[in-house]
Parts: structure tokens; sequence; C-alpha cells
């Protein structure tokens, strides 16, 4: 056999090697498909909707309202009539529960939102202009932060009167120093970016390029922070209702309702065990979404 | 020829712990109207600060223009506010950076990074800047697609074609 046959001509178009082209996958769409592979994170998300369709829906169809008693059906035990059983005044506990869920959630929407606000604008700009700004805010903010976060609100509510607004607002002043130390330490780190620079030299001011070029940049951790925030509101609020500081009866968020259960606890534990369920359920669930959003969001982790 | 810009005894430095550091002494230049300029010289002699120093974007601290003058179009660019000087950053003297990766902002769109100058300078809606932005990729496309490069005449010639309600912000 000849050395030619051995080889073969391989034609000039089969030689040109074929364009790799990778689809664009975008920020968020790349997040969404990591968080759909995290089980516990689709759970938490799944039970979250669930729990807020049913807070919105819950109490419209339900067949009681959640301050109507029946003194003939006290501590009704649990059946199909009253799937949770009803409570020493006869209310139905389900109602009570759904409808504490809209106060619960509310407030952990709200809080987090209000937090959100505060706390990335403060510390956006105390990163931002740095110095001694920088210093004197982030003192400011150590000295809220050494200040246990119980004794602010409680003292805010002694002042303010419990109440559905003043749990926002003692929320809202107390818990955004955390956010606002996270943005800081982002936009500090960002700020000696050459985009920065790059944005200076464009003739951007100083609160464009914070708003547009470095708050936009930060959106991750932002949001991590903001998902952890709502579970800690919820419990915050529970607590102070728990011990008579947040909204009182016949409002029913589900701190009240543990509240008003443990009295009752030997005798009918299910008034006490459901809105404990709820709040663990709850808790447990935006705290698995929040673990979820900080590996899905991370572009380090990006596979 | 007319003086465009005007550079006398620059001196800019750097005050770090280790001492002072002198990145630009005493460094004088003119530049005519038309004419282009390169200035060349190995690294770390201080052509970037010299650049940094006429947009003024040392930051203090650590840097600071100890001394010297800068006379940009009849105006002393030293003694000019940070407003007035944001007007000329982008709008009269431009600066493109050494590297694209880092000098780009990661998380915004290249068309918004490209009409961001138009929306700052121009007083034209965002709208607007948008079809400016489009006008300048497609002249780029159409540039690389008939076998030629991009300069960077492309991009000035792309500047003074878009419409402008204060025409005489630009001069250069």
């Amino acid at each position: 056999m000849e050395d030619k046959e051995l080889f073969e001509f391989v034609g000039k178009e089969e030689l040109q090697i074929k364009e790799f082209v990778r689809p664009s996958v975008s920020y968020w769409s790349d997040a969404w498909r990591r968080i759909k592979k995290n089980r516990f994170a689709m759970i938490g998300l799944v039970l979250i909707i669930i729990l807020i369709v049913f807070a919105i829906i819950g109490p419209i169809i339900s067949p009681y309202e959640y301050d109507q008693t029946d003194l003939n059906n006290v501590y009704a035990p649990i059946s199909w009539k009253h799937i949770f059983g009803t409570d020493e005044l006869g209310r139905d506990v389900l109602t009570r529960v759904l409808y504490g869920a809209r106060i619960s959630l509310a407030v952990g929407f709200v809080a987090s939102f209000l937090n959100l606000i505060i706390g990335v604008i403060y510390g956006g700009i105390s990163g931002y202009l740095g110095g001694r700004v920088d210093n004197i805010m982030m003192r400011i903010v150590d000295i809220l932060y050494s200040v246990p976060i119980l004794l602010i609100v409680i003292l805010l509510m002694v002042v303010l009167r419990p109440g559905l607004t003043n749990v926002f607002i003692a929320l809202g002043i107390a818990y955004w120093v955390g956010m606002a130390r996270i943005v800081r330490g982002q936009v500090l780190s960002l700020k000696e970016q050459e985009f920065t620079l790059a944005a200076k030299a464009l003739g951007a001011d100083r609160r464009r390029i914070l708003l547009k070029h470095l708050i936009p940049n930060t959106i991750g951790p932002i949001i991590i922070t903001a998902t952890l925030l709502i579970p800690d509101a919820i419990f915050f609020e529970s607590f102070l209702s728990f011990i008579g500081l947040g909204v009182s009866a016949p409002m029913a968020s589900w701190g009240v309702l543990a509240s008003d259960g443990v009295r009752a606890f030997r005798s009918h534990p299910n008034l006490f065990l459901v809105p404990s369920l709820f709040i663990c359920i709850t808790m447990l669930s935006f705290n698995f979404l929040g673990d979820g959003l900080r590996d899905s969001l991370d572009p380090r982790l990006r596979k | 020829m007319e003086k465009l810009l005007e550079v006398k005894d620059l001196k800019t430095q750097f005050f770090t712990y280790a001492g002072v550091v002198k990145a630009v002494d005493g460094i004088s230049f003119d530049i005519m109207k038309g004419e282009a300029v390169g200035l060349v010289g190995e690294s770390g002699c201080g052509k970037t600060v010299t650049g940094l120093s006429i947009m003024r974007l040392i930051s203090y601290p650590p840097g600071k223009i100890v001394s010297g003058s800068i006379q940009f179009d009849g105006k002393d660019l030293l003694s000019l506010s940070e407003k007035e000087m944001r007007e000329i950053r982008g709008g009269e003297i431009s600066m493109i950076f050494q590297d694209p990766m880092t000098s780009l902002n990661p998380v915004l769109t290249i068309g918004e990074q490209i009409i961001e100058v138009l929306t700052l300078h121009k007083k034209i809606s965002r709208e607007d800047a948008k079809k400016q932005g489009n006008r300048f990729i497609e002249s780029c496309t159409d540039k690389i697609s008939r076998g030629g490069y991009i300069t960077i005449s492309t991009s000035i010639k792309w500047w003074y074609e878009t419409e402008s309600y204060d025409s005489d912000c630009f001069s250069m």
C-alpha cells in the first residue's frame, strides 16, 4: 500500500470550524435557572406563594368572620366544620390564622421594603462619599447596632402605643442597619473600579453614579438581605404581639393567636400549635428562599 | 493656529504614607485646534496622571494638582466649579480608558452606556438618544462588513452628526 492511500483529502468546506455560539444568558434568567435546581428554595417559594394566595382569598371565602364569636361552640374540636377548631370565644381558628397571615406577611414585606429604602440610601451615600462623612454615618450605625433592637422597639412602642402602624415604624427604624452596612461595603469597593472613573469622565454627577452605576451592581446582596429580613420581621412582630406590644385583639396576627392559645395550651393545644406551625413554615420558607437566592445570585458560582 | 489646550508647568503629586510621589513634575505643552498629539513614554512616567489631571479626575486624598495651569478653549480648568467641569467631561473632552473589561459597567447594557453621554450632554430625550445609539452601532457594523475598521473618527463623526439643542457646547 502506498503512503498516499493512507490519507484522504478533506474538502475545504469541511475544514471550516463551526462557530460556537453560546446562547446569551442574562443575569436574571441564569439566576432563575439555578434557583430552579435548588429544591429547598423552590419548596420555600411555592409555600410562600400558597400562603400569600390563601392570606388574600382565605378570609373572603371562609364562612366565618375573623372576629365572629359563637358562644355555643366554644373550644370546638377539630372537625370539618372548623378545620382547626374554635377558640375560647367560638371564633374559627383557621379563619383567624389566615387573617393573621395577612397581617404577619404585610408586616414582613412592608418592614423589609422600608429597610431596603433606608438602608440602601444610607449605606450608598456613606460608602460613596467616604472619608469623614462615612465615618460619622457609620458610627451612628454602630451605636444603633450596639443597643439591643428589642430595647429600641419596646421603648418606641411605649412612646407610640401598640398598634399595627407603629409596629411598621418601629421595625423600619430598627432593622435597616444591616442593609446599610452591606450596601456601604459593596459601594466602597465598587467606587474604586474603573467604570466609576469612566462614568465620571463622561460627566455624570455623583447622584447619577451612585444610583445608576453603583447601586445596580449591588442588587444581588440587596435582594438577599431583603428576603432574609422578611422572616426576621415576621418573627419579631409575632414576638411583640406575643408579649402584648404588637397588634391587639380582635385583630389577629400570628403572635396574638399564639399568645391567646398558650393560655389554653394544656386542654386545647391546637389553639397554640396552629399559629406556631404557620410561623415556623413561613420562617423556614423565607430562609430557604433567601439561601437559594444567595447561591443563585452570586456570579462567582455561575456555571 | 489657535491654541485649544495649553498646559503650563503642571505638577500633580500623591501624598502617601511613604512620602510625596511626584507623578507629574512640571509638564508644559500646547495642543492646537485640529491637531492630533500623542503623548508617549514608558510605564509609570505619568501619561495617565497627566490625562486625569486635565479632566480633573485626580481624587484628593491622596492626589492633588499642586501647581501649574490648564487653559482649555479660553477657560482655566483648574478654577472651574465641579458643575462646570462636568459639562466639559464627556461634553468637550473625552477619555478612552485602557481596559474595556473594567471600564464598562457589568450590569448595564452596551447600548445604555453608549447613549449615556448623549443624555448627559446633548439635552435630547431618551428615545432620541436610543435612536442615535442604534445608528452608531449600525454604522459600525456597516463599516466592519465592508472590511473597514472602527476608528475614533467614527465616533467623533457620530457625535457631531447627532442633533443637539445647544450646538456651541462642543468645540473640539
